[in-house]
This record gives C-alpha cells, structure tokens and sequence, in this order.
C-alpha cells in the first residue's frame, strides 16, 4: 500500500510520499508516487504501482495545463474515465483494481487546490475542504494533520509536517515504508524534490516531537523523595 | 536484571544557591519544569562523578547542550531531584534507564552503558 500526502502552506504546496511497493510477487522501497505535471502542479498515486504508472503515462499526454487545476482535474477526469473503461471494460466495476489520485496545483488566480480522484468515482474530482488531503493508507496522518495543521504553516514547517505523518504511519503499519519522498512547488516556484539529506535531518528532528509527547505521561511525583538522601 | 535500590532527594527549586549545596560525589539527577497544569515533566537527566559541578556547568551560560541552555534562560518554575551513587556505570546505567522511561526532551542521544542494571526512579 501506499501513503501520498499533499498540503497546502502559506507558501507553497507540499506533496510527500512513502516509497514502498508490495504485492503478491513483488515487494521494493524504491517505488516512485509522486510525479509533477507541470512547474506548478503534481500528482501523486495510490494503488497498484505499475497499473498506475501506466495509467499516469496515458493520461497524462495532451493534457493542458494553463487552465488552472480544477480545469486540470476535469482533462483528468474525462481521460481518466475513458483509459480506465478501456483497460477494464471486461471486468465489472467492482472487480476493476482501485486507483487514486491526489492532485494539487493552483488555479488561474494562484490559489492552491488540492482534489481526490478514484477509479470507484469514475475519476470525478473531489476537491479537499481542509488545507490537506491523504490517500492510500490515511488514517494516522489524518489524524496527526487534524491535530496539527494550520492554515498559517510555513513550506518548511508543512515539509517537516508531512515527513511525520509518514514516518508515523511507517512506524504503525508496515505496507508504508522505504525512503520518504517529498516535493514542494508554489505558483511561482517550480516543482523541486526536497533533498533526501534533509529529510534524514527531519527524520531525526520528529523522534525529538514523539519524544516529547511520552515525556507528558510521566511526572513527577511532587511529594516523593526525601530531604538528605544518602548513597 | 539486578535492582538497586537509590534514595532520591524530593523536588528542589532548581538554582544556584541549591545546587551550592549539593556534595562534590557521584550521582544522577533530573531536571523537571512546572507546567500549566501543575505537573512537573521531566526534560533532562544525567549523571555525574561531581554533582555539584555538574549542575552548576548546567545552569551556566558555559553549558554545552544548547538547546537546554536555551530552555533554561526561558525561564519558569524549574525543579531537580537527584540521587547519590557512587560508582560511576551504576550512574550511567540509571542515566539510561531515565533517558528511556522519561524520553526527555533535551537529552540529544541515549547515554551508553555497559552494565544491566535497574534503579527505583522514585
């Protein structure tokens, strides 16, 4: 499984990924989730990897994107629809494999959007009513985002964010794993990987976060202890 | 695994002129600070040949550990608790047992120790 994060900051977008595969017959960390569309948006994919790499390949061809991203989403979801009807007209839409989308870019005014698409939805898009949105395997990170995220945060801060969630997830359920992926882009800055030395260094920086919080379950007892303790 | 059994010293408002009157022998010690909710937390431990000197080094601008020199000249209602022992991997053992029961914030590496042994905390 997989777990694809995007959120919105004061500065830019961030998208981040785990990098683990698996299946049946298969299993590797070094499986690519994220992928820009254009300088100013990306998209990021939850399902079976080369299924959805394949998919991506097809749809993503002709797409237009100086329309802004709602337009975006409807390209993809007209595309999405079709390829996907094409590959699986044989099957039953409950048998078909499930695929999902997470697209995040900006509209034709600069605001950042961030949409869900699902092969189950006929790819309609679903634009996220918060500054996040998670998919694959979301429920950990949600919940960390719930408690954690303001509209207010900075690139930085929401790039630290997201590797939490992931290590997080990472550290509770292992279908999420390998190297931490994570890519920001705003309206005027192109879509850049944030270097993987300095997600290690934010890696590190978060045990000291979990670290706090286990500290807060342990006091001290005010009234214990004595007045000349001896050796 | 072997206990020891320590005897802690209760809460003491953590300054200079207490820790003045510390003894220059070994020792381990946690430093705790009051929060809103009237529970001391625990955020640094350690140990130490010279608990005194030690401590002192601590609330010292001379204090190595930045991000606890920090924290300290932020201010508020800081307390510590100390224990005497005297030989110095029994300190080091219980300097580990802290680090992993209290997860403080400010301990930047989990202390290593040779010797398995476990102290009363309280």
């Amino acid at each position: 499984m997989t777990l694809v994060i995007s959120l919105k900051t004061k500065d830019g977008i961030v998208m981040a990924s785990d990098s683990k595969a698996s299946s049946e017959i298969t299993s590797n960390d070094t499986v690519q989730k994220i992928f820009k569309l254009s300088e100013n948006s990306a998209v990021g994919i939850a399902g079976d990897g080369s299924l959805a790499v394949y998919f991506l390949d097809q749809v993503k061809s002709g797409l237009n994107y100086g329309t802004g991203i709602l337009d975006l989403a409807e390209q993809i979801r007209v595309k999405g629809k079709e390829k996907f009807n094409d590959f699986f007209e044989h099957l039953v839409p409950e048998k078909r494999p499930l695929l999902t989308l997470l697209l995040a870019g900006y509209t034709t005014d600069k605001v950042a959007e961030i949409y869900t698409l699902r092969s189950t939805d006929n790819f309609v898009p679903r634009k996220a009513v918060t500054g996040f949105k998670c998919i694959g395997i979301p429920y950990i990170a949600e919940y960390l985002l719930n408690g954690l995220y303001e509209d207010e945060i900075k690139l930085e801060s929401g790039v630290a964010m997201s590797a939490l969630c992931i290590q997080e997830t990472g550290a509770q359920n292992e279908s999420v794993g390998g190297p931490t992926r994570v890519y920001t882009f705003s309206s005027s800055e192109s879509f850049k990987e944030v270097s993987p030395s300095d997600v290690k260094k934010l890696k590190e920086k978060n045990n000291q976060f979990q670290v706090k919080q286990k500290s807060r379950f342990y006091p001290e007892d005010q009234d214990a202890g004595t007045d000349n303790p001896v050796s | 695994m072997p206990t020891i059994e320590i005897n802690w010293s209760k809460l003491i408002p953590l300054n200079k002129e207490n820790i003045e009157k510390l003894p220059n022998t070994g020792g381990v010690y946690r430093f705790s600070k009051k929060e809103k909710d009237g529970h001391y937390y625990v955020f640094f431990v350690g140990s130490s040949e010279d608990l005194k000197e030690k401590l002192l080094s601590c609330i010292s601008d001379k204090e190595t550990n930045t991000g606890l020199r920090g924290y300290l000249s932020l201010g508020g209602d800081f307390s510590f608790r100390y224990a005497l022992v005297n030989d110095k991997k029994q300190q080091e053992a219980i300097e580990r047992q802290m680090y992993k029961h209290y997860a403080p914030e400010y301990n930047l590496v989990e202390p290593q120790c040779s010797l398995d042994v476990e102290a009363n905390l309280i």
